[in-house]
C-alpha cells in the first residue's frame, strides 16, 4: 500500500507529457490518424466487382476501435497509473542503434558486412572483449551460415560488395 | 558454465576446420562450372509457377553445363520480378518466368517494364481455362450452362479478383450477351472446389490438372472449356468457340529473359530449355496436371502468345474498369 | 492386419529407412532455424525427387513434415524464437521454463507431447481418413468465419495483462494482416506504392520480429544481472508428475489438432492456438501460464504436430491439401503420377500404407532424436547472452530473409523487434497480435465472401448447423471465464 502511494507520487510530481501514459496514448493516437486517413486514399472498386463491403471499410472499422480504446486506456489511466518502468539503459540504445547501422550497411554496402558488424558490435558491447568469441560470431559464424543458405539449401544473398565475390 | 565453453570451443575448432579446409574446395568446385544463372521467379514456395520453373530448371542446368539458382522476387503481381530483371546486365545469366499474372501487372502500368524489353525463350505450360460445376447440377451441359445465365446471374467462383479467372468469367458472359457473373474471389483453388461440392457456389473458373481429381471420379464436372481445340481429356466437352461465345483465354507460364541478350546465347538457352522440357520429366510433369506436349513452344510462338495475351488482358481490364 | 503390415514395409527397406533418417534429420535442422519450415524445405527438395520412385518421394516429403513441426519448438523452447510459426505458442510457457532453468524438462516435455500428438493423428489418418474426409465438403465459407470467430474468443484466456490492451493489440495484429492487395477486390492496402508490400506482410518476420528480436532487445537491459544457471537442472528432463500432469492435455490437443489439420487450409498454427488456449482454459493451474508452464507446452505441442496427420486427411483422402505444407506434398504427389482420392485408398494400399507407416516411423525418430538430444540442446542455454544473442540474430535475419529473398522482410522483423520490446515494456501482450494476424485475414475474408454467397443475407449465418454451434462455444468461451471466477 504505502508503496503504491509512493509510487503515484513520483508519477504525480512529472507533467502529464512526459508520462509513460501519455507517450504511448500520444504515439497510438497519432499513428492511428495518419493510417486512418491513408484509408480515403484507397482506390474504389470497379462497379462490376462492387458487392457488400469495400476494401477500406474493416480497416477503417479497426482503426477506429483502436482509437476508441487506446483513449479508454488512458481514461482509466488516471485512476490508476500504470507501473513505473525502469529507465532503460545505455546498452539498450546502443543495440537499437545497431539495428540502424545493419540497415544502412545493407541497403549501401553489403548483407553479410551488416551481419557481421552488428554481431561483433553487440557481443562487444555486451561484454564479450576475447578477440577469437568476436571472430566467432562476426565472421566464422556468419559464414558457416552464409554457407548453409547458399550451398546446401541453395538460396541466393542479396549483391554486396562481399557477396559479390562470391556470386562474380 | 566451464564445461559449456569448452564444448563450445571444440565446436568452434571443428567449424574452423570445416571453413579452412572443406569450404575454399566446394567454393572452387562451384566456380569451376561457372557463375550461376538467376532463374526469377514471383511466386511463393510450391505453387504452379514455383513448381513449373523447378521442374524447368532440373534439366536445363545440365545441359547448359552451367548451375541455375532460383530466385524469388515477390509483389505487384510479377512487376517486382519484373523490374529486378531489368537491374541486371542483359548477357543471358538470367531468365525470369513470365505468366499471365505479368500480363495483368502489365496492363495494369504495375511496371515501366514493356514487352520490347524482353527477350522470349520458351513456353512452359499452356493451360485452357475451365468453367467447372457440381455433376449434381444441370448446368453441367454446356447449352443449359448458357441458357441458364440468360436470366440470372451464376455465382463464379474465382482464384482472385482482377486476373485471368475473372475475365474469363466476365469475357465468357459479357460476349454471350447472358446476365453478368456474381464473382465470388478466393485464395486458392481449394475451397472454390469444396463450395462446389456443397452448392454454396455454381461455377468454379478452374484449370484442369487442379480439379482433376474430382473429375475423374465424377463430382465435379466440365461444362465448357475456353481453348480454340477440344482438350485431349475432356473431348466431350465444347468449346466457347464452338458455342458461337468466341473466348479463348488460358493460364500460360513461359520464360524470357532481358531483350538485348547476344543472338548466340538466346539460342543456347532457348534450346537447353526445350531440350530439358522435352526430357520425361517435365513430360510427366506436363501429363499430371493435364497437359500434353503441346504446351512447350519456342521463342517464336511464345513471343506472338505473349502480345496477344497482354492485349487481350489490357481490353478486358479496361472493359471491367480497372484501366481508366 | 494386412494393412498393418504394408505399414510395417519401410521398416524392411533399407532406402526407405535411410530417405526416413535424412528427411526426418533435414526436416528437423529445417524447423529449427527461424524463417525456414516444411514447407519451404519441401519445396527446395521437390524437383530432387523426381529422381526417387514415388513412395520414396512421397515418404521423404512427409518425414520432413513431421520432422519440421516438430523442430520448430526447439527453438521456441531455447531462444524464444518459434523455428516455424506453429511454434509460436509454445514460445508462450517454454521459453520461460527454459529461463527458470529448466530447458531440458521444458523440450522432453515438448518432444513426446509432438511424438504422442503426431502418433495419434496418423492413427485416425489410418483409421478414418475416408469418412474424415467428408467433413471437409461440409465446411464453407461461412463456417470457417464461425470456426474463425471462435478462435478469436482465445483473447478472452489468452495472455496476462489487461484485457483492453489485448484487444488493442488484436486489432492491431488483424490490422496488419489487411495490408496489400484486398483479394476480394485487388486493391491495394496500406502499400503506399511498394510493389513488395502488395503480397502483404508475412507471419514469419512478424513473429520472429516480436519473439526473438525484441527479446534480444530485452536481454540488453538485463546485462548487468548474472543469471546463475546449472547446468545439471538444465538438461533434467520431464518427471512422472508432469507426465501425469500433462496426459490429459496432451490427448485434448492431440484431438484438437487433428479436427483442425483436417479442415482444409488450416494448419498446425491455429491449431497449437487452440490446442494452448483450451489447455489453459482446463487447467486447474491456469495462473501459471506464460510463465513456464509444462501443460501450455504439451497443449500447443501435441495440438501442432496432430496437425500433421490431420493435414494429410484430406491431401490424400480429396486432393485438397489441409496445410501449406500438404500443398507441396500434394504437388509432389502430383508430378509423380499419384492421383490423391478415395481411388488412391481402394487402389493402392500398398503405397497408402506405406506413407502412413513411414509417418509413424517419422515421429517415433525425431522422438529419438529430440528426446536425447534434448541433453544436448538445452545446453544452449548456458552459452552466454553476448555471444548467443549476436548468433541467434545472425540465423533470424538470414532466415526471414531467405523466405521470399527480401530485404524489406528484414527490415519488418527489426521494426517488429522494436515495436514488440515496447509493447511488452508498456503491458501490451505480444500474443494478440499473433492471433490477429492469423485470424484476421480469415475473419475478414470469410465474412465477405460469405456475404457474396448470400446476396448479402446476413441471416443465413444462422441456418447453417456448424455455424451455430460454433457461435454457441463461442459464447461459452466468452462466459466460461466469467463463472470461474465466480465460484
Amino acid at each position: 500500500m504505502n508503496n503504491v502511494r509512493n509510487k503515484k507520487r513520483a508519477n504525480k510530481s512529472l507533467p502529464f507529457f512526459f508520462k509513460d501514459e501519455f507517450k504511448v496514448f500520444s504515439v497510438i493516437i497519432i499513428v492511428s490518424t495518419i493510417l486512418l486517413i491513408s484509408t480515403f486514399s484507397f482506390d474504389t472498386v470497379p462497379p462490376i466487382l462492387n458487392r457488400g463491403i469495400q476494401p477500406a471499410t474493416f480497416p477503417k472499422g479497426l482503426l477506429v476501435l483502436i482509437i476508441v480504446l487506446t483513449t479508454l486506456i488512458y481514461y482509466l489511466s488516471f485512476k490508476k497509473p500504470w507501473k513505473k518502468e525502469k529507465e532503460l539503459p545505455k546498452n539498450f540504445f546502443l543495440t537499437l542503434l545497431s539495428f540502424i547501422f545493419f540497415i544502412i550497411i545493407s541497403k549501401t554496402l553489403d548483407f553479410f558486412l551488416a551481419i557481421s558488424f552488428l554481431s561483433v558490435f553487440v557481443s562487444y558491447n555486451w561484454g564479450e572483449k576475447r578477440f577469437f568469441y568476436l571472430l566467432l560470431v562476426g565472421i566464422i559464424f556468419p559464414f558457416i551460415v552464409f554457407v548453409f543458405f547458399e550451398m546446401i539449401l541453395g538460396l541466393r544473398f542479396p549483391p554486396g560488395i562481399i557477396t559479390n565475390l562470391y556470386y562474380y | 558454465m566451464k564445461k559449456s565453453f569448452k564444448l563450445f570451443l571444440a565446436a568452434a575448432v571443428l567449424v574452423t576446420e570445416f571453413f579452412v579446409v572443406a569450404l575454399p574446395l566446394m567454393i572452387t568446385s562451384a566456380k569451376a562450372d561457372g557463375h550461376p544463372i538467376q532463374a526469377i521467379t514471383h511466386a511463393g514456395f510450391g505453387g504452379g509457377t514455383d513448381v513449373t520453373t523447378r521442374m524447368m530448371l532440373l534439366r536445363t542446368r545440365r545441359y547448359l553445363k552451367q548451375d541455375m539458382q532460383l530466385v524469388n522476387k515477390k509483389g505487384g503481381g510479377g512487376a517486382a520480378s519484373m523490374d529486378y530483371m531489368m537491374t541486371l546486365p542483359a548477357d543471358g545469366q538470367h531468365t525470369l518466368t513470365w505468366t499471365t499474372g505479368h500480363a495483368v501487372s502489365m496492363a495494369l502500368g504495375k511496371t515501366k517494364v514493356k514487352l520490347s524489353d524482353m527477350q522470349p525463350l520458351a513456353r512452359g505450360t499452356d493451360d485452357p481455362q475451365l468453367f467447372v460445376v457440381n455433376c449434381k447440377n444441370d448446368i453441367k451441359d454446356a447449352k443449359k450452362f448458357i441458357s441458364a445465365q440468360k436470366s440470372k446471374s451464376l455465382k463464379y467462383g474465382t482464384t482472385h479478383v482482377g486476373g485471368i479467372d475473372d475475365v474469363s468469367a466476365i469475357a465468357f458472359t459479357k460476349k454471350g450477351k447472358l446476365t453478368d457473373p456474381t464473382i465470388v474471389p478466393y485464395k486458392g483453388v481449394g475451397p472454390i472446389k469444396t463450395n462446389l461440392i456443397k452448392g454454396d457456389i455454381d461455377v468454379g473458373v478452374l484449370n484442369l490438372g487442379e480439379a482433376v481429381t474430382e473429375i475423374e471420379d465424377g463430382t465435379l464436372c466440365v461444362s465448357v472449356v475456353l481453348a480454340s481445340n477440344r482438350m485431349e481429356k475432356l473431348s466431350n466437352v465444347p468449346t466457347a468457340t464452338e458455342l458461337g461465345i468466341p473466348v479463348v483465354l488460358s493460364t500460360v507460364r513461359g520464360f524470357v529473359t532481358r531483350k538485348g541478350v547476344p543472338a548466340d546465347r538466346k539460342k543456347q538457352l532457348e534450346d537447353a530449355m526445350i531440350k530439358a522440357m522435352e526430357h520425361k520429366y517435365f513430360q510427366s510433369f506436363l501429363t499430371d496436371i493435364g497437359l500434353d506436349s503441346t504446351s512447350v513452344v519456342g521463342a517464336d510462338e511464345w513471343g506472338k502468345q505473349m502480345e496477344v495475351m497482354l492485349a487481350e488482358m489490357t481490353a478486358q481490364l479496361k472493359a471491367l474498369g480497372y484501366i481508366n | 492386419m494386412d494393412n498393418l503390415l504394408l505399414m510395417m514395409a519401410p521398416l524392411f527397406s533399407s532406402k526407405l529407412l535411410l530417405v526416413l533418417l535424412f528427411g526426418t534429420l533435414f526436416g528437423l535442422i529445417l524447423g529449427v532455424l527461424p524463417g525456414l519450415g516444411p514447407t519451404t524445405g519441401g519445396a527446395l527438395i521437390l524437383p530432387f525427387t523426381m529422381t526417387l520412385d514415388p513412395l520414396s518421394a512421397i515418404v521423404l516429403l512427409t518425414s520432413i513434415y513431421c520432422a519440421g513441426t516438430y523442430g520448430g519448438a526447439i527453438t521456441a523452447v531455447l531462444i524464444n524464437t518459434p523455428g516455424t510459426p506453429a511454434a509460436a505458442a509454445t514460445c508462450l510457457d517454454g521459453y520461460p521454463l527454459a529461463q527458470k532453468g529448466e530447458a531440458g524438462r521444458a523440450l522432453g516435455m515438448a518432444t513426446v507431447s509432438s511424438t504422442v500428438g503426431g502418433i495419434f493423428s496418423v492413427v485416425i489418418l489410418v483409421f478414418f481418413a475416408p469418412i474424415l474426409a467428408k467433413l471437409a465438403y461440409e465446411f464453407g465459407q461461412p463456417e470457417y468465419f464461425a470456426l474463425a470467430i471462435f478462435g478469436l474468443t482465445m483473447l478472452a484466456s489468452i495472455g496476462e495483462g489487461s484485457p483492453i490492451k489485448n484487444l488493442i493489440a488484436a486489432a492491431f495484429g488483424i490490422l496488419i494482416s489487411t495490408i496489400g492487395k484486398d483479394f476480394m477486390t485487388s486493391i491495394d492496402r496500406f502499400t503506399y506504392g511498394i510493389n513488395e508490400l502488395s503480397v502483404g506482410i508475412g507471419f514469419i518476420p512478424v513473429v520472429v520480429g516480436l519473439f526473438a528480436i525484441s527479446e534480444m532487445l530485452t536481454q540488453s537491459t538485463l546485462l548487468h544481472q548474472v543469471f546463475k544457471r546449472v547446468a545439471l537442472k538444465a538438461v533434467k528432463l520431464p518427471s512422472k508428475e508432469d507426465y501425469k500432469k500433462t496426459w490429459k492435455t496432451i490427448l485434448r490437443s492431440s484431438g484438437i489438432g487433428s479436427f483442425i489439420g483436417v479442415l482444409p487450409a488450416e494448419g498446425g498454427t491455429v491449431a497449437s492456438l487452440i490446442g494452448y488456449s483450451e489447455a489453459k482454459r482446463f487447467s486447474k493451474n491456469p495462473e501459471e501460464f506464460g510463465k513456464g508452464s509444462i501443460e501450455g507446452i504439451a497443449g500447443a505441442e501435441a495440438a501442432n504436430n496432430a496437425a500433421t496427420g490431420g493435414a494429410m486427411v484430406p491431401t490424400l483422402a480429396l486432393g485438397i491439401p489441409g496445410s501449406a505444407t500438404t500443398a507441396v506434398i500434394l504437388t509432389g504427389l502430383i508430378i509423380h503420377g499419384v492421383r490423391p482420392g478415395p481411388d488412391l485408398f481402394r487402389e493402392q494400399p500398398d503405397f497408402l500404407y506405406g506413407i502412413f507407416g513411414a509417418m509413424l516411423i517419422a515421429n517415433i525418430l525425431f522422438f529419438i532424436f529430440g528426446f536425447f538430444g534434448a541433453k544436448i540442446f538445452a545446453r544452449i542455454t548456458l552459452v552466454p547472452n553476448k555471444i548467443l544473442w549476436p548468433m541467434i540474430f545472425t540465423v533470424s535475419v538470414c532466415g526471414t530473409y531467405s523466405l521470399s529473398q527480401s530485404i524489406l522482410d528484414v527490415w519488418i522483423m527489426l521494426f517488429f523487434g522494436v515495436l514488440g520490446f515496447f509493447m511488452r515494456r508498456f503491458g501490451f501482450s505480444v500474443v494478440p497480435v499473433i492471433i490477429g494476424l492469423i485470424l484476421g485475414e480469415l475473419v475478414e475474408g470469410t465474412l465477405r465472401q460469405s456475404l457474396v454467397i448470400f446476396d448479402g443475407n446476413w441471416l443465413i449465418f444462422f441456418t447453417r448447423p456448424i455455424v451455430v454451434t460454433f457461435f454457441i462455444l463461442s459464447f461459452i468461451a466468452l462466459i466460461f471465464p466469467l463463472l470461474k471466477k465466480k465460484k
